[in-house]
Formats: C-alpha cells, structure tokens, sequence
C-alpha cells in the first residue's frame, strides 16, 4: 500500500529533504519496518506470481479429470498406434487410412517442412531481386519495386492464399486441361508433368551428388585456407561446380541408370502416370514466397543500405567494378545485419505455413485438427502439434545464433 | 552523373529539368533503358488488361451471372448485392447504419490521435481521453443497442465491425500486457523473470492459429463444465495473449536503448522501481518504440482474418459467405479484391505513418 502512495507521488511535488533523506540512508536500512525491505519485497512479489501460475494450472488440470471422464476419454499416447482412418491425400510418405496415426503427424510435419523450404527458397530469391530493385537509381524499376512492397505485405496471407486456391478451381476439368507446354497439364485437379521412372540405380546417382557437395564443400575450406596462406586463389568455384556436375553424370553412367520418362495420359476422368502437384500445394507456395518477399525484400534492402558509405567509396578508390563491390565487399558485410532479422522472418514464414489449414493442404495443424476429430484427444494432438512448431523454432534459432556468431565481426 | 547534377551545369528551364530527370533517373545507361523499356511495356499491359476487367469489360447491376461470364470482366453486380453482407455480415439489414457511423466514429477518433499536436499537453491529454471515453461508450450503445436503440446480440457483429473490433480491443489489452511481460523479463526477481521468458518465447514459438484452435478445442476440457465462454470472446482472448508476447519484445527493444544513466539517475532520485518505471524509463522507452508498435498492429489488423479457422465472420468471413451464395456461384475475384482494397488502403495508411514517425524520430534524436 505505502508502495502505491509512493506512485502516485508527482517527482515534481517531492520535498527535498524527503530525497536527501532516502539518500544518506545506508543501503541495507535495518530500520526500515520488515515489509519494505527490497529482499522481502522481492519475495512476496515472486511467491505471488508463482503461487498464482501453479493456482491456475491445478485448476485446469482439476477441470480436465472432472471434464475427462464425463466425455468418456482418457489421456494417453496410446492413440498412436491406432490406425488413422482418415486418408490424407497425396503425401510422399505413401500414409493411408489403415497406417498408424503417428505416421499422420509425421506427413503433416513433413510437409509443413515442404512447403516452408519451398517458400524459404523462393522468398528470398524474390526479395533479394525486389531489395536491389529497391536501390536501383531507376525511378520507375524503384518505385515498381515498392509498389510491390506495400501490397503483397498489407493484403492478409490467408487472403492471398484463398485467392490463388480459388482461382485453381477455374482451371478446366482434367478432360479438357490446359496444356501450354507439351505434356505439362494445368487442371482444376493440380499440374500434371511428366516424371522420371524412378529404379534403384537412382539411388547411386543421388548418393554420388551428396558426394560432390561434399567435396565441393571440402574445397572451399582447403581454397580458402590456401588464399589465406599464400593469398592467391584457386578456381574453386569452376571447380566445384565441375564436380557436382561430373560425378552424379559418372554414376548415372556406370550403372547404367535408365532415363525413362513417364508421362501424364488421360484415362477415363482423369489423368495417369506422371507426377502433380497439387492446387493446394501451388496456392500455399505462391502465397507463402509472394507475401514474405515483401518483408525478406525491406530487411535485404536494410542490411544493405547498413553498410557503411565509407567501405563503398573504399572499394571504388580501388577501382572495383559494382558487381564485385556488391559480391566481395558489400554483401558480406550486409549479411551480418540481415541475418538475424531474416532468421525470424523464415521462423515466421514456417509458423504461416499453418494458414495453410484453410484451403485443407495436409500440413501439421491440418492433420492434427482431423485426428482430434477423429480421436478426441485435443489435449495430446495440440500438445504434439505444439511441441513441434516449438523444436523447429528452438533448432532454427540455435542454428542462427552459431551462425551469428561465427560471422559476427571480429574486433581488433 | 555527379557532373550533371551538380550545381553549376544544372539546366534552368522546366522542360529541360524535366528531361535531365527523365535522362537521369530512367535512361542513364545501357541497362536502365532497358529495364524502363521493360516495365513500361509490362505496366502497359498490366494497366491495360486491368482497365479491361475493372471498365470495359465489366457488368454493372441490373444483370445476372451469365450476362457478367458472358462479358469476361469484373461482375460488379455480384458487389452491388452483396457488398452489404461483406461491410456487416449478419448485423440486422435495416439497422446497418449503425455499424457504419460506430466505424465512421472509431476512424474518426483514431486519426484525429495520429497527430502528436493533440497529446502535447496535458489539458489536452484529459480531454482526448474525455472524448475518447465518450466516443467509446457511443460506439458500443451503436453496436449493441441500449439507450433507446434496438439490441443487437453480439454474436450478430461481423464483418469490417467485428474485424476492427477484434484488432482494437486486441492490441489495446495487449499494450498493457506486454508492458508488465517486458518488464518482468528485465526484472532482477529470478522467478518472475523466467515465467515471463518462459511464456513470451512459449507464444512466440507457435503459430496463432494453434492459439485459436487451442481455445476452441481445448477451453471445453480446461473449464469448468458448466461456464460457456462464447466464441468472440475466445478468440478475443487469444488475440491478447499472443500479441503480448510480440510486443513484450518490442518494448523491451525500447528499454534496452535506453541509457543506463536513465535508469541510474532515476534511482538517485530514490524512486521506488514503480515511480522510477512510470515517471522515467517507460515514457521514454515507449517513445522510442511507437514505429515498430504500429507494425504490430498492423500484423494484428491482418491476422484477425485467421478467425475464420473457428467459423466468426470477420471481413474474410463474410466475402466468403458472399461467394457461396449459389445465385452467384463461381464469383470470387470481386469479393476478395473488394476486402483486399479495405485490408491494404487500412495498413498501408498505417505502414506510412509508421515510416513517418520513424523519420520524425530519428530527426529529432539527430538534433538532440
């Protein structure tokens, strides 16, 4: 209560002596009278918030057993293993309605991560382009570019997704699809394409472009550690680039791995063979990298307009050309700053996937929602559901803080 | 181009002003002509095939849905029925005007409070916060009737009112919340500072979609049986609770850029940690945060649109029931650009006054 009086006290209306008062008195004042004592206070204030969090959370967990019984569930992770009874639609885990609910949750996270690299990657080749095309000294290429700023940004996601979901459905039936180039049909059912047969020496190819990369990464290090040592450098971009070419073209060679393409055909209503993708997936791609690129666009922009006029001038003194002022001077240091605020912009972009629900594209809030349905159990899914959003988030920003780290400038 | 511009070989006529600009900002070299000539043709296009849909090929009412297939452009028809039902949902038709003069009011209040004259006094504070309480109370007897008017349910409210609504009320609350969150987790009290990290990185970890399905799958279970809480005031809820966390960590941006010696000072005053809160560190801190406040509310404003997910009728809510209307069958594109225009007139005003006060801000540090 003294506390509250003390409040409202104006700072203006306090009398001096008062202050002189509270000054000259030592720190730990044993005449203070018990209750206004900062340790004290400090205690009570701590037991009161923590009293009043355990207080709430008996109350909810006392509503759940008295709720529980009475809908005749119980808690458990035993549901799991029971089959989902509900198809998922297209997935590439091959999940149907006879597989075990866990398998469920796993497409729906799987393809959560789909669509959320699929938006990364595109986002940020798009913002890249619309930031410098914010920069440029061209009005009109500027101006566009903020134009496009403002509005992919401040029309709701879910808006734009519904948009391209609902503009799927005008898309012709499978019977007179849409076909502008050959083989490739456009229906209000998704995008078929023709697609390679898929054999087991597949694998070989695959496992020697892994190999590649690796090498290529290999590469890299011993180049930069060779400039470093004797500061000339080798063509280690021609050459990583030769490998990764070069090694998946050898293994597809020796063993023999076939080319054959399967295309899409009409049989009966509609098409077979071939791959799709389906209107869902496409509305939540274009939506998810259209909307972000705004924001990736103004923190690229930002980061670069960061670095310092002076490293400009710098690079230019020594006769630079631009486009190596921006790859070797500006842009390393321009993603410092823009790191950070693009990681959470890419946490943002994987959290927006979930809108994603709306146009009923099987990711992880889409297939947690139907197994509650399904099973009744809301408080294990959101728990399941829950958990994963908070360990990709978790992962993500300890990835980015490692990498901040490692890039961050060295003082001297 | 620095000999050009500069100031000795600057050309005085207008026209020959014009066209250095022209030559300067558009064509200066090899490359910016080609990319002018690029987008001008690609904004042809665009602007041509726009005016088609919008103008020239658009059906305005009296018409039906095959004369508008039959035309090819925008069906402005569908909008002139329905742009009713998208604006107010299912408010009762005949008492619509009141929505429409509580939002005009509401937009009133708001804009009249974006200049930083009205709040530079304290008398005028007192009486921006009168007319606010007063404006307040005429809005709420506007929508939910009382004092003569017809009562109107409040599971009545939907479109643009309940979309304002949602967010207001949203950010407002939120505001106060996250103040006490950012503090806490500055505060030297271990147990409070954890419960609100805990919490504030809990919130930011999930999406708000799984808030608003947790408060409509999970609310039943966690209360008692007997209390109903109604679905407005769920998702309500759950707009507050997260939007806090977001906040929470703009303000405590704001209380990080704050010197030390702020902090110090006002301790030597001998403050209490309230009076040295309230009177010094947070005017000063909220002060330096307000642009990255209103981005905030701007992705507050937008995501009200997720309660669609537990079936309200917020303006996405209600273009949606526009379309399903089978006279309509088909129709979309007018609904959502109609919403798309509210959407993005309401936030880019809000992304310019951000932009805005941020340049004022940094002005004013520059001069201090």
């Amino acid at each position: 209560m003294t506390r509250r009086g003390k409040v409202s006290n104006p700072i203006a209306t306090r009398p001096p002596m008062a202050l002189s008062d509270t000054l000259q008195r030592p720190k730990n004042s044993g005449g203070r009278p018990i209750w206004r004592r900062p340790w004290i206070r400090g205690l009570v204030w701590q037991a009161l918030l923590v009293g009043a969090v355990v207080w709430t959370m008996l109350f909810l967990i006392g509503n759940v057993e008295e709720n529980l019984p009475r809908s005749g569930l119980s808690v458990g992770f035993d549901f799991l293993g029971e089959p989902t009874r509900f198809e998922i639609g297209a997935n590439y885990l091959g999940a149907t309605a006879r597989d075990p609910v866990w398998l469920s949750f796993l497409v729906g996270a799987f393809n959560t991560l789909r669509v959320s690299l699929m938006g990364i990657l595109i986002c940020t080749v798009l913002g890249f382009l619309v930031a410098l095309a914010r920069l440029s000294s061209n009005w009109l290429v500027s101006h566009t570019a903020f134009l496009w700023v403002e509005t992919v940004r401040n029309i709701p996601l879910l808006l734009q997704m519904l948009f391209w979901y609902s503009l799927s459905t005008l898309l012709p039936l499978p019977g007179d699809a849409w076909q502008p180039i050959a083989d490739v049909f456009f229906t209000n059912r998704g995008i078929y394409y023709p697609a390679l047969v898929l054999e087991p020496a597949h694998w070989w190819v695959l496992a020697a472009l892994a190999v590649a990369i690796a090498g290529a990464v290999l590469l890299m290090i011993a180049g930069r550690r060779h400039r470093d040592a004797t500061g000339r450098s080798w063509p280690t971009g021609w050459l990583s680039l030769a490998l990764i070419l070069a090694l998946p073209l050898l293994a597809w060679l020796v063993t023999g791995a076939g080319s054959e393409i399967e295309r899409p055909a009409l049989k009966g209503y509609n098409f077979r063979g071939g791959a799709l993708v389906t209107p869902e997936f496409v509305a939540v791609v274009i939506a998810l990298s259209v909307y972000q690129s705004g924001f990736a666009a103004e923190t690229i922009r930002s980061g670069i307009l960061g670095v310092k006029k002076g490293q400009w001038e710098a690079a230019r003194s020594l006769g630079l050309p631009t486009r190596v002022i921006y790859a070797r001077v500006v842009m390393p240091q321009a993603l410092r700053i823009v790191v950070p605020p693009m990681t959470s912009q890419y946490l943002s972009l994987t959290k927006n996937s979930s809108l994603a629900v709306v146009i009923g594209y099987p990711e992880l809030v889409r297939v947690t929602t139907a197994v509650t349905a399904e099973t009744g159990r809301a408080i294990e899914c959101m728990g399941i559901m829950m958990s994963v959003y908070l360990c990709l988030s978790l992962v993500t920003s300890a990835f980015m803080n490692w990498y901040n780290r490692r890039i961050a400038y060295v003082e001297k | 181009m620095s000999l050009l511009s500069s100031s000795e070989t600057r050309p005085r006529g207008l026209v020959s002003r014009i066209l250095l600009w022209i030559w300067t900002r558009l064509f200066g070299s090899l490359i910016n002509s080609v990319l002018t000539l690029i987008l001008l043709w690609i904004i042809y296009k665009v602007v041509r095939s726009g005016l088609e849909w919008m103008v020239f090929d658009a059906t305005v009412a009296p018409a039906d849905i095959r004369q508008c297939i039959d035309n090819g452009g925008a069906c402005w028809a569908f909008l002139q029925d329905k742009w009713r039902l998208i604006l107010f949902g299912t408010f009762p038709y005949d008492l619509q005007w009141r929505p429409a003069l509580a939002l005009t009011v509401f937009a009133g209040l708001v804009i009249a409070s974006c200049f930083p004259a009205v709040w530079s006094s304290l008398e005028r504070r007192r009486w921006m916060a009168a007319i606010w309480l007063f404006g307040m109370g005429f809005v709420i007897v506007l929508m939910a009737g009382g004092l003569g008017f017809t009562e109107v349910e409040v599971r009545l409210w939907s479109g643009l009112p309940l979309t304002v609504m949602l967010a207001a009320v949203g950010m407002f609350s939120a505001f106060f919340l996250s103040i006490a969150l950012a503090l806490g987790r500055q505060s030297d009290l271990p147990a409070i500072r954890w419960i609100c990290i805990g919490y504030i990185e809990l919130i930011r970890g999930v999406p708000l979609i799984s808030l608003l399905f947790m408060a409509n799958i999970m609310l039943p279970l966690l209360l008692p049986s007997d209390v109903r809480v109604p679905n407005l005031l769920r998702a309500q809820v759950a707009f507050i609770l997260f939007f806090a966390a977001y906040m929470a960590e703009t303000v405590r941006g704001g209380l990080q850029a704050l010197p030390q010696g702020q902090y110090a000072a006002a301790k030597a005053l001998g403050l209490g940690y309230w009076g040295r809160m309230i009177h010094v560190i947070l005017p000063q801190a909220l002060r330096l945060v307000i642009p990255s406040m209103v981005n905030i509310f701007i992705g507050g404003f937008k995501d009200t649109s997720l309660v669609i997910v537990i079936s309200m009728l917020d303006l996405l809510g209600t273009a949606n029931s526009a379309k399903a209307d089978p006279k309509w069958l088909g129709l979309f594109v007018e609904a959502y650009f109609f919403i798309a225009v509210i959407y993005l007139f309401v936030c880019a005003s809000m992304s310019w006054y951000s932009r805005r006060l941020e340049r004022r801000l940094r002005t004013g540090q520059e001069r201090a």
